[in-house]
């Protein structure tokens, strides 16, 4: 890459201004007086590519000095203070440059400036970058995101290595970060941060792929999931175990009722037998009960009319006696006592007095009136005997008739029982025929009734069993699905292991490669560092080496063995720095334009020209843009004009305009 | 008309007296008292004893029963007289029941079937006078 021009407007002093750098030999010489606009100049172009002045005054100069013009570093605003009250200012700096491979491009940045309320001026907003890019016969194209364009050409990080102000170098390698920019500058120049952006990526993968494998362990889920199924397989076994027993004990329950069956012949033709049997039985007990019950009420009936039959001639005597008496007047009627009192009393007497007591004619009518009362109370007993006597009689005469029911009723039971009898009788003969009787048979009956018992209720649990089975599969169908998903979840974490593991050894590979080249980067950089300044330096006695170690710091071995670096005089620290930027360029793939702002102020005379003859041999093709004190460039400049550096260009402060000029 | 409070049994016989109530069914006292005087009054079995054992309460028989006494006390008389009585009958259906008890007492013995003898007796007596009486019915 080379410059080929830089313009900047209302940039600091420079009002309108235009500078291109030669092309022929590649070095080109600005050169100017204290104040013209050099140290602005590579501020210009800092501030272009990084919207950063990197080389204003002193630090804290610049700090106050942002301070007080609010955010106004830039703006040359003493002479355009008046176009400032008008209305905004544009600053801008283009930069034009040919890329590596041949096509020119435009870096612009510019920001607006205003009068704020107060009357001061203060930048509005943030600046616009762009970059404009040859693009074939057709014209320029836009870039896109020019800071990315700019950060691949020229690394923000090796800025300091490839753009420096000697004249405010101190210490430049034992500042309290530098080594880590050394460091930063080797890995830029090798572009070793393709390494380590293929690092970072790796370890965003590996930290992907952990996190995955981490999102993949679901807390022992598996375990679980492996341990529920178990423990289902292992209750399906021993149910389908329960299951197989029973089913065989149901078969075995099933031959040996066959063989029953055949010992017993027609086992269920046998047990319709018997219970044929014992109903007819049943039947004939309860009509002999009933015989019986008839037979007692025939026998109670004709007990109790049994002494009426046996009596009935005399009881129909009696009633013939009785007649014929009471008709010879055998019974006398009966007399009621008052009326034998009367007659005692009243009228029983001759005289009208009645008779006497104590008189034997008394006691003769008294015994007389007696006997007759006596006999009167015979007759009616006797009279009342023909009521009794005629129920003993219908009782005698009707025992036939009364029993008549009963006998048919007893006749037909018993032709019933005849009939039930008969029947038992065949039911015995069949039963005999089949063996009922058999004592075996008897034997096996019970065997097979058992039989059937124990085989309905095998026949009941076995379904129980199965349905529960059943039950117990689907359970495990789930787990198993479960299980199928966590072992596929599992083959992917697998799968995550195994990029993981690629990924580390990737990473391994990546970071020996980087350490390597880091390595070897740096020990070529320390080589070209330690060619060039030794050839700067005139004390080849006392110095003996420049180096970078191992911590990227940045060394200078002195003859009796100890570190100089930090003892280094103003203008040995010039040469190191340059040294430094010239091997960083010799070794760098980048092709960045060196561009040094006063290199040769601090050195001396006789040194000047030693360090300006390394330089321009050390450059292997680069650009090379110094920016120079007249004095200084005077001291040199025969050399270069030896060496063919022909673009001098000298630039100028006009008091009277505020701004600088270029002097052709 | 006096007349006494109980009937009497021949001592000796109360045993059989209790065995023939117990074959007749569990028949009471007064049934088998009764049952035993038919008896013996239908095979003329009429004998007198001296051990008197108190039987049956007069209570317990009802006019039919003093009906049948009275009948088998008139049985032996061509005609009524005065002088009888139903004490008489008593003692005459006693002396008939020791007699009927006496005639069953082989019956009774275990092994013989009382019961149907007893039923086919009374049975054949009852046939006889169902005829007499259809026959009496008809001649009248």
């Amino acid at each position: 890459m080379r410059f080929t021009s830089v313009r900047l407007q209302n940039y600091r002093q420079y009002r309108d201004v235009t500078l291109t750098f030669g092309a022929s030999s590649g070095v080109s010489v600005i050169v100017g007086k204290t104040g013209s606009g050099k140290t602005n100049l590579l501020n210009a172009l800092t501030w272009c590519l990084y919207d950063e002045e990197a080389f204003g005054a002193a630090e804290e100069a610049t700090r106050a000095s942002r301070k007080s013009n609010k955010g106004m570093p830039l703006a040359n605003i003493g002479p355009l203070g008046e176009q400032l009250q008008q209305g905004p200012l544009e600053c801008v700096v283009e930069l034009g440059l040919v890329d590596d491979d041949g096509r020119k491009a435009v870096i612009r940045r510019e920001a607006a400036y205003v009068v704020n309320a107060e009357g001061v001026p203060e930048r509005q907003g943030g600046s616009q970058l762009s970059v404009l890019r040859q693009n074939g016969a057709s014209g320029y194209d836009r870039v896109e995101d020019p800071d990315h364009w700019i950060s691949r050409r020229l690394p923000k990080h090796i800025r300091p290595y490839y753009m420096l102000n000697t004249e405010r170098l101190n210490q430049f390698f034992h500042q309290g970060a530098e080594s880590k920019r050394v460091r930063q500058a080797i890995l830029e120049i090798a572009k070793i941060n393709t390494l380590d952006r293929m690092k970072t990526r790796l370890r965003q993968v590996r930290d992907e792929l952990l996190s995955a494998v981490g999102r993949s362990d679901k807390g022992g889920l598996l375990e679980g999931l492996e341990n529920e199924r178990v423990e289902l397989d292992h209750r399906i076994e021993v149910l389908s175990s329960q299951i197989d027993s029973k089913t065989l004990n149901l078969e075995s329950l099933e031959r040996q009722m066959d063989a029953l069956n055949d010992r017993m012949g027609d086992v269920d033709k046998a047990s319709k037998a018997i219970a044929d049997y014992n109903g007819v039985r049943e039947r004939l007990q309860r009509l002999d009960e009933e015989l019986e019950e008839l037979d007692e009420r025939m026998y109670s009936r004709l007990v109790t009319s049994a002494p009426a039959v046996l009596c009935y001639g005399a009881v129909s005597d009696l009633v013939l006696k009785v007649d014929e008496a009471w008709k010879a007047g055998r019974i006398p009627a009966p007399i009621h006592p008052d009326f034998v009192q009367e007659l005692l009393n009243s009228h029983l007497c001759v005289c009208g007095r009645g008779l006497e007591a104590d008189t034997i004619a008394r006691e003769q009518v008294e015994d007389l009136l007696e006997r007759h009362r006596e006999a009167s109370q015979l007759g009616a007993f006797l009279q009342a005997q023909r009521g009794p006597a005629a129920v003993l009689r219908r009782r005698a005469v009707d025992l036939e008739t009364d029993l008549e029911p009963i006998r048919l009723d007893i006749r037909d039971k018993e032709t019933q029982r005849d009939g039930l009898r008969k029947r038992l009788e065949v039911l015995e003969q069949e039963l005999n025929a089949l063996g009922v009787e058999d004592d075996l048979f008897q034997v096996l009956k019970a065997q097979w009734d058992a039989a059937v018992r124990q085989r309905d209720a095998l026949t009941a649990e076995i379904p129980r069993l199965e349905s529960k089975r059943e039950s117990l599969q689907e359970d495990l169908g789930k787990v198993r699905k479960n299980i199928e998903r966590e072992m596929k979840r599992r083959s992917d974490q697998q799968e995550h292991y195994k990029l993981l593991e690629f990924a580390e050894q990737c990473l391994a590979a990546v970071d020996h490669a980087h350490s390597e080249l880091i390595t070897e980067t740096r020990l070529e950089v320390s080589s070209a560092l330690n060619d060039s300044f030794l050839r700067m330096i005139w004390k080849d006695q006392t110095y003996v080496a420049a180096s970078i170690d191992q911590d990227y710091g940045v060394g200078v071995e002195m003859a009796k063995g100890y570190d100089a670096a930090a003892d280094l005089s103003g203008g040995e620290d010039v040469c190191l720095a340059l040294s430094f930027s010239q091997a960083l360029g010799r070794v760098s793939d980048f092709d960045v334009p060196l561009v040094f702002d006063s290199p040769l102020v601090k050195v001396d005379d006789e040194v000047k020209v030693l360090v300006a003859q390394t330089m321009l041999k050390n450059l292997n093709g680069r650009q090379l843009i110094l920016l120079m004190k007249p004095d200084e460039f005077g001291a040199v400049e025969s050399t270069f004009v030896e060496s063919g550096v022909s673009s001098v260009v000298r630039i100028e402060f006009d008091e009277a305009a505020q701004s600088t000029t270029v002097v052709i | 008309m006096a007349q006494r409070d109980r009937v009497y049994i021949d001592g000796e016989r109360r045993g059989e007296f209790e065995t023939l109530a117990r074959r007749m069914g569990g028949v009471d006292n007064k049934d088998a008292f009764l049952f035993a005087m038919s008896y013996g009054f239908a095979h003329g079995m009429r004998k007198p004893f001296r051990d008197r054992y108190g039987f049956v309460l007069s209570k317990y028989f009802n006019e039919e029963d003093h009906c049948l006494m009275a009948a088998v006390a008139m049985a032996g008389r061509d005609e009524i007289s005065e002088d009888f009585s139903m004490d008489e009958a008593y003692g005459i259906a006693e002396e008939y029941a020791r007699g009927g008890i006496g005639l069953l007492r082989e019956q009774l013995a275990d092994g013989v079937e009382f019961r149907e003898n007893l039923s086919i007796e009374v049975l054949q007596t009852a046939a006889g006078l169902a005829i007499s009486e259809r026959s009496g019915d008809a001649t009248e």
